[in-house]
């Protein structure tokens, strides 16, 4: 009886054995990475901070004291644009646009003028083709930021944020006399990257 | 052994939890576009002259009374008026202006005239400036054998942006020699400099 047991168990070990054999090991491995909805400036600044001027150089025609009439037109004059390539990640990014009113130290009256209104513009490049604009102007009291959603990806290509100043306007008529002295206002833009 | 794994396990919770909250940021690009411009300190003619020079004549006519030959009664009073008086309009971008006013005589020749006769007129000009307020401010230069300096000043407040806020006139004119004197016949000039400079 005892050897009965002995040789059912060897046989039983032997069975173990071919069992072991078949047995497969399966590893699954996740490879994960995240790309953080970003704006990032590639001409025109770095990180997410870019700015230029727009010099404008004289604003009067000196042979009257009055604002430019070239100033005044709704075609940027020469030197009143300003380009920039921002590369964002998202589907559908938003631009904010809002601008401070051009001014120089004082204030004025009787024929004078010492704000001048202006309209800001920013023309992004969409990735599908075409552009979409944001438009600002300024006054006396300043209007909230103009802001949408740009309707497509930001177009990967350079230039694709274009900003420019025009209609120009003294606060006190055409023919009033801008006060001497330095001008100056900031055009913000701010570019999120939402989807 | 199963608290430490149990701190393990909250541990690294932790850490996922904080560099999922990095990455979630999504970060925006910012432009800052100054717009800057200049307007230079100018004072410009806008009328009477053109760019920096304005200039007119105040034309007398026969300066003296043919009944007598002396100098006309009426060129001698205070009040100018007619011919008398010229306006101009300039253009300021200054906070003030300096002014600067002279003349010389009105004269028909050199050299000393003979007794009973007058070849010089002395006469007052008065340069006359509207402020942006409406309210003018003047300056006066009377000639004499010896010119006097000239008359300088500052305009207390911005020029009026208006037509004919530079004013130009004479009067009190006087023959160098006395209102019974004879003035010799030809040609009486005379010229009256006026400078208007910006200042802030």
């Amino acid at each position: 009886m005892k050897r009965i047991l002995f040789a059912a168990a060897a046989i039983a070990a032997l069975g173990m054995s071919t069992h072991a054999f078949a047995q497969t090991a399966t590893g699954t491995i996740t490879v994960t990475g995240t790309v953080t909805g970003s704006c990032s400036v590639v001409t025109g600044g770095s990180g997410n901070a870019f700015g230029g001027t727009i010099a404008l150089g004289e604003l009067d025609d000196t042979t009257t004291g009055y604002l430019q009439t070239g100033l005044e037109g709704a075609t940027p004059v020469s030197g009143a644009t300003q380009s920039f390539q921002i590369n964002c990640n998202s589907g559908n990014p938003t631009v904010a646009l809002s601008a401070t009113r051009l001014s120089t130290t004082g204030s004025s009256t009787g024929g004078y003028s010492a704000n001048i209104d202006y309209t800001a513009d920013v023309t992004a490049a969409k990735a599908g083709g075409g552009t979409t604009l944001y438009h600002y102007t300024t006054a006396a009291s300043l209007p909230v930021a103009s802001s949408g959603q740009l309707g497509d990806r930001l177009a990967n290509t350079p230039a694709n944020i274009v900003v420019d100043a025009r209609s120009f306007a003294a606060e006190n008529g055409a023919t009033s006399i801008l006060d001497a002295g330095s001008w100056s206002s900031t055009i913000t833009v701010v570019i999120s990257p939402t989807s | 052994m199963n608290r430490i794994k149990h701190l393990f396990i909250s541990v690294a919770a932790l850490i996922g939890l904080c560099v999922m909250g990095g990455v979630a940021h999504a970060q925006s690009a910012t432009g800052t576009i100054g717009v800057t411009g200049t307007v230079t300190l100018n004072c410009v003619v806008v009328t009477g002259g053109s760019g920096s020079a304005f200039s007119g004549t105040i034309a007398l006519g026969e300066l003296d009374d043919p009944t007598t030959g002396y100098l006309l009664g009426s060129l001698s009073g205070a009040s100018p008026s007619g011919a008398e008086i010229k306006s101009f309009q300039v253009n300021c971008n200054g906070g003030h202006a300096s002014i600067d006013l002279k003349a010389t005589r009105l004269s028909n020749a050199s050299g000393t005239a003979l007794a009973g006769y007058s070849r010089n007129i002395d006469y007052t000009t008065d340069l006359i400036l509207t402020k942006s307020d409406s309210s003018t401010q003047s300056f006066s230069y009377t000639t004499a054998p010896a010119l006097p300096a000239d008359t300088t000043g500052t305009l207390g407040g911005r020029m009026a942006n208006a037509a004919g806020n530079v004013v130009v006139q004479i009067h009190n004119l006087s023959a160098e020699n006395g209102a019974t004197s004879i003035l010799e016949a030809g040609s009486f000039s005379s010229t009256i400099t006026v400078a208007i400079s910006p200042i802030t």
